[in-house]
């Protein structure tokens, strides 16, 4: 009995890993086809776009900014827009671009980017 | 019964010797897109893209090229291209990361390859015989009128955010989608207007975020595309 939970335990660990592993991946090539145009490559906050713009994008390495934001934050911004969330609405809603689960993914990603240092 | 079909393309042939020609030039055009232009471009439908093929085409579709571009405008770039992209198709491999932010690094950036007068016409009228979106241009009715050039430019930049990636003058603006103060003479209007209403409609994958505009302010915004491009 206790190698059958030993191995359900192991088999529910895994597949939680590989699904987050996937989902990150999946979140990572969202995040470079939407986002990196203006919050950059390095999530800085200086994309190719930011040159003429008059609000600059946020810079989602800022850690200390980034943890005041919740996951529902996050995820209204991308979806509704950042008008949504009292933010500039040169931030697009991408709700038709993304459904609800992608745009998880993207929060997932966009954690790494701002707060993976906080988690090591 | 062959002698039949015979005098019965023979009598089309001479009551309607344009409609002859016309198929004619169609099909030289599309072998000369498939010999020139389908190593970077698609025809192929494009309703179910995946973002990964999205990402890795090298150039846009030219599945709905037909209900997209001025047929005038088409032939003329064809035969001396100029770039419409500042940063290309897509983005991201051109970008280079500097201390000042990210910017295209235009060494990376291709040139399209020009044609030939002759077969310009020719490919142009294969290519305006693309019209699978036929119905989506129906649904706009667009008479391009004027704006205030400074309140247009607020709402283009401003309210509607379309600046960030769209250059509405020759260097201002953003660099990840087509420029836009060429955008009347290159695009039939009814084109850009369904494309602002519902972009994912044209394209499953767009980069282009659908703003969710009525009919008033797409209009205010295809009359200051209309201001911009005089």
């Amino acid at each position: 009995m206790k190698i059958f939970y030993t191995t359900l335990l192991a088999w529910v660990l895994l597949s939680s890993s590989q699904a987050m592993a996937a989902d990150l991946k999946k979140g990572d090539q969202l995040y470079r086809a939407y986002c990196t145009q203006c919050h950059g490559i390095n999530g800085d906050g200086w994309g190719v776009n930011t040159a003429s713009m008059d609000v600059l994008p946020k810079d989602h390495t800022d850690t200390k900014e980034m943890v005041t934001r919740t996951d529902d934050d996050i995820f209204k911004a991308i979806k509704e827009g950042g008008k949504a969330v009292s933010k500039s609405n040169l931030m697009p809603n991408w709700d038709s671009n993304m459904t609800d689960d992608e745009i998880r993914d993207l929060v997932a990603y966009v954690r790494t980017v701002c707060c993976e240092k906080e988690n090591k | 019964m062959r002698i039949n079909t015979y005098y019965l393309t023979l009598t089309i042939m001479i009551l309607f010797p344009h409609f002859n020609v016309q198929a004619n030039n169609i099909e030289t055009g599309k072998k000369l897109y498939e010999e020139a232009c389908v190593a970077c471009h698609s025809i192929a439908d494009n309703s179910n893209i995946t973002l990964t093929e999205r990402l890795n085409e090298k150039a846009p579709s030219l599945f709905y090229a037909g209900n997209k571009f001025n047929a005038l405008w088409l032939e003329s770039w064809l035969s001396s291209p100029k770039r419409i992209r500042p940063g290309g198709h897509f983005f991201l491999d051109k970008v280079k990361v500097t201390e000042d932010g990210d910017i295209i690094d235009e060494s990376k950036l291709t040139a399209h390859l020009s044609v030939k007068p002759e077969q310009a016409k020719y490919l142009t009228e294969y290519l305006m015989a693309q019209t699978p979106k036929s119905d989506l241009i129906a649904l706009e009715k667009v008479t391009l009128g004027k704006v205030n050039r400074t309140l247009g430019g607020k709402d283009f930049n401003k309210f509607k955010g379309c600046g960030s990636c769209h250059q509405d003058e020759d260097g201002y603006g953003g660099v990840s989608g087509p420029e836009l103060y060429t955008s009347i003479e290159r695009l039939q209007p009814e084109f850009i207007a369904s494309y602002i209403r519902t972009p994912e409609k044209w394209d499953p994958k767009t980069l282009m975020p659908n703003r969710h505009l009525n009919d008033v302010s797409i209009k205010k915004l295809l009359n200051y595309l209309n201001v911009i491009s005089e």
